[in-house]
């Protein structure tokens, strides 16, 4: 599928352009801070949740390769909506339903794409949150195993056997993969009860 | 699902199985749709590990751009606020709901704060001078852990850094993602002798690539530096990157040592 000129927005978020933020912030952010306040949220919720939603479309474009193949507005209104929509359900809060604009003129692919951020982000997330639950010297072998550095350099820095290093490595992601798949079975268990 | 457990897993997409395990783990894997989630997961947590833990100075700079973006875009403008309501809204900070982005916004400020932090003397043989460290930007920021950094704060500003130690290190322990937390309590164990400890939490600091990655490492020479080992200290103050929060101080340190 052709890439979308909207392609300049994500271009943008990687450079850091500031015009770019800027006409992204100008455009955008009136009508999605319009939809979060008309379904029950405030000023500081719509501000997090535009921010956020473009730190996803960020990580997304740099570690996914994510192409835009629509225009910019939709894609990133849906992925806010999601965000929000998740946002409040954690609070316990009721499903909004309400809606000030008109997405039907955009295909599926808008949808697939913006469920797509929000899902690998979500994935990103838990992974991470289950990272920080791990022991410290856990924590620390994963960071210097898992960024590229020579293992027999690691196992010296860490006074210990390259064999341990490898061994403890396994060990450590095998406990976080335990955590995630645990985590991700309590947050399927309690959706699936809601 | 086949009874691996998650090591043999790990140990299957490392390619550190024998020949008949791997081959064994293949054939189960074609039809045990679990254990080929299972696999998955691990390429995915590893993957996203390799490429999220390392420093992404792109993201933290695009989150400072944000920050100012916020200012602009969002404070005072709610929906119907306007006159002095607005006006008084748009001057403050903004109380963040999201915790990671409040923390950052933390550290932000707390980093401009050490940019134009006094040099003053450190009674050492070999060092004369280094960066006074301030806590600031904690304030305003909720309740709960942010309360207990503004007691910490408090404190560690005044140089009651043995005061501040036990409050910084609850707070990190209650949160561990707090880098804030985390780069204070480091520098606070400097001052009060506690080198080692000291070092442990700025190099985990330095490595996890916050905003303090730079003075993480500048505090890392100065420690080196204060035991008189020259040479590590010029390699921490290598790994700040120019422009970056605490690359003025370590040239300043970087002369005194040569």
């Amino acid at each position: 599928m052709a890439i979308h000129p909207d392609q300049r927005y994500l271009e943008g978020l990687l450079s850091n352009d500031n015009q770019i933020v800027e006409e992204i912030y100008r455009l955008f952010s009136p009508g999605i801070r319009g939809w979060i306040i008309q379904n029950s949220g405030t000023e500081d919720d719509a501000a997090d949740i535009f921010q956020e939603s473009i730190i996803d479309i960020y990580n997304q474009a740099k570690y996914k390769g994510l192409q835009l193949t629509c225009p910019f507005q939709p894609f990133l209104l849906l992925v806010c909506k999601r965000k929000w929509l998740n946002e409040i359900k954690k609070r316990g809060a009721r499903q909004v339903t309400k809606s000030s604009d008109d997405l039907s003129e955009y295909g599926e692919d808008v949808f697939a794409a913006a469920e797509r951020v929000g899902v690998e982000e979500e994935k990103a997330r838990l992974f991470f949150q289950q990272f920080e639950r791990l022991g410290e010297k856990c924590r620390e072998i994963l960071r210097m195993s898992l960024t590229g550095q020579r293992q027999e350099k690691i196992a010296e820095a860490l006074g210990v056997t390259y064999g341990y290093l490898r061994k403890k490595k396994s060990e450590c992601m095998a406990t976080l993969m335990t955590y995630v798949q645990a985590a991700a079975g309590q947050g399927a268990a309690s959706q699936a009860a809601s | 699902m086949s009874t691996y457990t998650n090591e043999e897993i790990i140990r299957y997409v490392e390619d550190e199985l024998s020949s008949e395990e791997k081959q064994k783990m293949e054939t189960d894997l074609r039809s045990d749709t679990a254990l080929a989630e299972s696999v998955a997961l691990y390429r995915k947590l590893k993957e996203t590990l390799e490429q999220r833990l390392p420093a992404d100075e792109g993201a933290a700079a695009l989150r400072r751009t944000l920050g100012d973006m916020r200012g602009k875009y969002f404070a005072g403008l709610a929906a119907g606020k306007t006159g002095p309501e607005a006006e008084s809204t748009a001057g403050k900070v903004v109380k963040m709901r999201v915790s990671v982005v409040r923390r950052l916004v933390v550290g932000m400020a707390a980093a401009a704060a050490i940019l134009i932090a006094v040099v003053m003397l450190w009674p050492s043989d070999y060092l004369n001078k280094y960066g006074e460290t301030q806590m600031v930007g904690v304030t305003e920021r909720g309740e709960g852990n942010d309360t207990l950094m503004e007691k910490a704060s408090a404190f560690f500003n005044t140089g009651a850094f043995d005061k501040a130690l036990p409050l910084l290190d609850q707070a990190y322990k209650a949160d561990t993602t707090n880098q804030t937390a985390l780069f204070y309590r480091g520098v606070a164990r400097l001052h009060t002798g506690a080198i080692d400890e000291a070092r442990k939490d700025l190099q985990v600091v330095f490595e996890r690539g916050s905003i303090f990655r730079g003075e993480a490492a500048f505090y890392m020479a100065l420690s080196y530096a204060q035991k008189g080992d020259k040479t590590t200290a010029r390699s921490w103050i290598d790994k700040i990157p120019a422009g970056a929060p605490g690359a003025d101080k370590a040239t300043g340190l970087r002369k005194k040592l040569e």
